[in-house]
């Protein structure tokens, strides 16, 4: 039987990054819930850490190696900073459903953003537009400098095309493989050229560079500018189908129902793409609760950090705690592997990664270590990064304590798997955890109790 | 479906830290599973991290191009340790070029692929996962040989990356390696009391997403005592270089000749990332290179398993040919590659020197495509089929 708290916590895990005890205390039905996640993502504020002066970069020709090599490594701190930024605003309440949107598309529009400035603001036009329209999405990303460095889109000219950027918007971001031809890639890619950026950040089409030629795509033939292959990517319902295939695995369940995505397709196809329109069908949806769908998926590293940090308000001031685990578990927000994204699911997992996953909220609540260091990074240049370190935790724990202390003691086990796990039926008997608590007071059992459920595989689920 | 208890595990392994023999246990794993049959066939692999300037390691001493291009960097023909009359080691590689001298080492140059990518996570990803240029995949190519040799009997420790977290090498789409950098402390990290005993559960029937956390749990439990069991076998006594890169061969050494149940083994060095001031950071590398893979070699001779083992060594991208202003050079694409083993057709060096004539945009061209090696390692090594887990036929080189 799945239970309305039930409900109302696959919501808020799936549709954001988890419950805070704020809103296990107020939300009272999946109703209410849905009420405070949509009118609470309705308002967009952009993160402002860079200046608009520091947009002006120098001429990287006229310094020095080392000026050059310190600016580099100035600008990989910025990309940090504004990476701590965003991930920051996933531990609110308040704009939960558009930060896991945005964290969305961040996989699915993937981008390594090299300096700052780019960085800020390519997370602010997905942040933007996360809600909102996905063809304007699509070409505002396509259009910003981060995006068009990350994928050679200015090394594209008439002369010399450079198809990076056509192929992956068709692969990745709007078709899906086997729904275009190499040929289309090719005359996509000459659509493309000229587009650049005039410094720092003006989006331009170089008409000199532009191959003004009668290009095929599609089966059409025309002059075709990079603008207009867009529009006729966005015309194909594959888009839509591919795009919301992915929305469906990332949100509902990574085995699909062919039918049900089939019409959510459709929906947002008709719509012109509304985001909002097509993620209320799914969250308004009775078989969106299904017990099939519940607590089936693997916490993306990014969604198990969160999941800690809310349930328990860890103070995240020293931004090592965001960082490192990052790191090593193999999700860095801004660092995705490369333009595909997060594979995600098993992938995650691994014999080590497990370990520290299964570690990771021992830590960050009783600074117990697992001792591990991170490969280094190597256009960083740093030496290897070890976790063994004098970082305090510092968690409000009398929140947490007292959402169960008033209850019965015989109750409390219950009520705090409800809380922390996803999954319908833990696959140890209560029996066996209680035998490794502590129950002197109740205070002393939540706690123990706690240490128990968040070192097991079912809080590895969402 | 062969089945053992965690219990029985302990057991054959607690046997054969006394016995110190294979135990009964183990051959009936390696036959079932057909992987490492004897384990005369082990595969290290060793990650150079960062872009090897591949010219200032092989250097081509009597080509007047190399010193125009490289008028700082250039490393005069007397300090060249020579191989042939064309090419000789940086001085820092003493120690390999005795290995070289013993016809046990094979360089492969310009190895390479198509439309190269200077980026260091594209290009690592790409030699990581055996991919081409324009397609992303996410599974490795170790990976995809565990998916290919194994059902639901083996082990993560059928290879081993000595590291803390595992590389997308080792990871396959069902299957993945195992990371261990030091046994005793991932033994330490599985010896929760409360870990314990959830990972006795019985259950991971199915193929669902907690079942596999569950299945992953109990093996990398499982992997951890039996690689901290077999740890305590042998201890080499052999001097290695007390570098981290010393240290990690010394592992692999001492694991090979416990006789453990692994078959591929992976360590990473870096960083080679010499945009300035080459001389400083390169040859010391080397030089750890070389002294690591020496005593490692040498480790295993004495105890007569140099004859099992074949090492490769790789860097996602070489350097570009000149030199740039700053005493370093920029991302390049062709590198070399070094074979070392006593089962090597072609000991020397494979093919034609890097043509300093003939280049791309200021780059060497490939003349080797890298899934050329990957194709051969696993067919002619591994016995493996090639095919299958690169995508593709790559045709096969005639060195092992």
């Amino acid at each position: 039987m799945v239970t309305e708290k039930n409900k109302i916590n696959h919501l808020l895990w799936r549709a954001g990054f988890g419950p805070s005890v704020q809103q296990v205390n107020q939300l009272t039905s999946t109703e209410m819930t849905l009420q405070a996640l949509f009118n609470d993502s309705k308002k967009y504020s952009p993160i402002n850490i860079i200046p608009d002066e520091a947009r002006t970069r120098e001429d990287m020709m006229s310094i020095s190696k080392e000026e050059r090599k310190g600016m580099r490594q100035e600008a990989r701190r910025q990309v940090h900073e504004i990476s701590n930024a965003w991930v920051n605003l996933f531990f609110e309440d308040e704009n939960a459903l558009r930060e896991k949107m945005s964290f969305f598309w961040h996989g699915h529009l993937a981008c390594r953003p090299q300096a700052g400035y780019p960085a800020q603001q390519y997370a602010n036009i997905i942040r933007k537009h996360a809600l909102g329209n996905f063809g304007s999405l699509l070409i505002e990303i396509s259009k910003s400098s981060a995006m068009m460095k990350y994928l050679d889109v200015m090394k594209n000219k008439k002369d010399s095309p450079n198809e990076n950027f056509a192929r992956e918007l068709m692969e990745l971001f709007t078709l899906g493989k086997g729904n275009y031809s190499e040929a289309d890639v090719k005359n996509a890619a000459r659509a493309f050229t000229g587009w650049s950026i005039i410094p720092p950040d003006q989006f331009s089409v170089r008409i000199a560079q532009h191959d003004e030629g009668v290009k095929e795509i599609f089966g059409k033939r025309a002059d075709f500018s990079g603008d207009e292959v867009i529009q006729m990517i966005l015309r194909n319902k594959q888009t839509a189908i591919y795009v919301t295939t992915r929305i469906y695995r990332f949100y509902v369940n990574e085995s699909v129902n062919e039918k049900r995505v089939n019409d959510l397709a459709a929906l947002f196809y008709e719509s012109d793409y509304d985001i909002e329109k097509l993620m209320k069908e799914i969250f308004y949806s009775e078989w969106f609760y299904d017990e099939e769908n519940i607590g089936v998926k693997i916490k993306s590293p990014i969604e198990l950090l969160s999941g800690i940090v809310r349930a328990f308000k860890i103070s995240t001031d020293d931004s090592r705690i965001l960082q490192f685990p990052q790191k090593v578990m193999g999700q860095q927000l801004l660092y995705p592997p490369n333009v595909a994204g997060w594979p995600g699911g098993k992938n995650w997992i691994d014999g080590s990664s497990l370990m520290y996953r299964l570690n990771l909220a021992s830590s960050l609540l009783w600074g117990k270590t697992y001792e591990v260091s991170a490969k280094s990074d190597v256009e960083e240049m740093m030496h290897r990064e070890s976790n063994n370190n004098d970082l305090k935790p510092d968690a409000d724990w009398n929140q947490f304590i007292e959402m169960f202390v008033s209850q019965p003691q015989d109750k409390i086990f219950e009520s705090m798997t409800s809380f922390l796990m996803q999954p319908a039926r833990l696959k140890i008997a209560q029996a066996t955890i209680d035998s490794f608590t502590t129950r002197d007071t109740k205070e002393t059992y939540i706690s123990s109790l706690a240490r128990q459920l968040l070192a097991m595989p079912e809080y590895q689920m969402c | 479906m062969r089945k053992y208890s965690r219990r029985q595990f302990l057991q054959y392994s607690g046997l054969a830290s006394t016995a110190m023999l294979v135990p009964a246990f183990l051959k009936g794993f390696q036959n079932s599973s057909g992987i490492g049959a004897g384990l005369d066939k082990i595969l290290v692999v060793i990650q150079l991290s960062g872009g090897n300037d591949g010219l200032n390691t092989v250097v081509p001493f009597n080509n007047d191009i190399y010193y125009k291009k490289r008028p700082t960097l250039g490393i005069p023909q007397q300090q060249v340790l020579k191989l042939n009359d064309e090419m000789g080691f940086n001085p820092a590689m003493a120690k390999l070029r005795d290995i070289f001298n013993n016809g046990e080492m094979t360089i492969l140059n310009n190895v390479g692929y198509p439309n190269p990518d200077r980026s260091h996570f594209r290009s690592m990803n790409i030699w990581q996962t055996a991919s081409g240029s324009s397609e992303t995949l996410t599974t490795g190519w170790i990976g995809r040989y565990l998916d290919s040799q194994c059902k639901d009997d083996c082990f993560a420790h059928m290879a081993i990356e000595v590291d803390d977290m595992l590389s997308q090498t080792l990871k396959g789409a069902h299957r993945n390696g195992i990371a261990v950098s030091r046994p005793d402390l991932l033994y330490k990290a599985t010896q929760n009391p409360f870990l314990k005993r959830i990972a006795s559960a019985e259950n991971m029937a199915s193929d669902a997403n907690l079942d596999y956390l569950y299945k992953t749990m109990v093996e990398t439990t499982a992997s951890a005592d039996y690689i901290y069991e077999y740890s305590k076998i042998y201890t080499s006594k052999n001097e290695y270089p007390t570098t981290e890169f010393g240290r990690h061969m010394k592992r692999v050494a001492e694991m090979i000749i416990s006789g453990i149940n692994t078959c591929i083994y992976y360590v990473s060095l870096g960083s080679f990332d010499t945009h300035s001031n080459q001389p400083n950071t390169q040859p010391r590398l080397l030089q750890q290179l070389a002294e690591g893979l020496h005593s490692f070699a040498d480790d295993l001779k004495q105890n007569d398993r140099f004859k099992d083992v074949l090492v490769f060594t790789f860097s996602e991208f070489g350097r570009r040919v000149s030199e740039n202003a700053s005493r370093g050079t920029d991302h390049g694409t062709a590198n070399n590659i070094f074979l070392f083993g006593k089962n090597l057709k072609h000991p020397g060096i494979f093919n034609e020197t890097p043509d300093l004539n003939d280049l791309d945009e200021g780059d060497l061209k490939h003349r080797l495509d890298f899934r050329q090696l990957y194709a051969t390692v696993l067919n002619k090594w591994l016995g493996a089929n090639d095919e299958l887990i690169l995508g593709k036929k790559f045709e096969i080189l005639d060195i092992i």
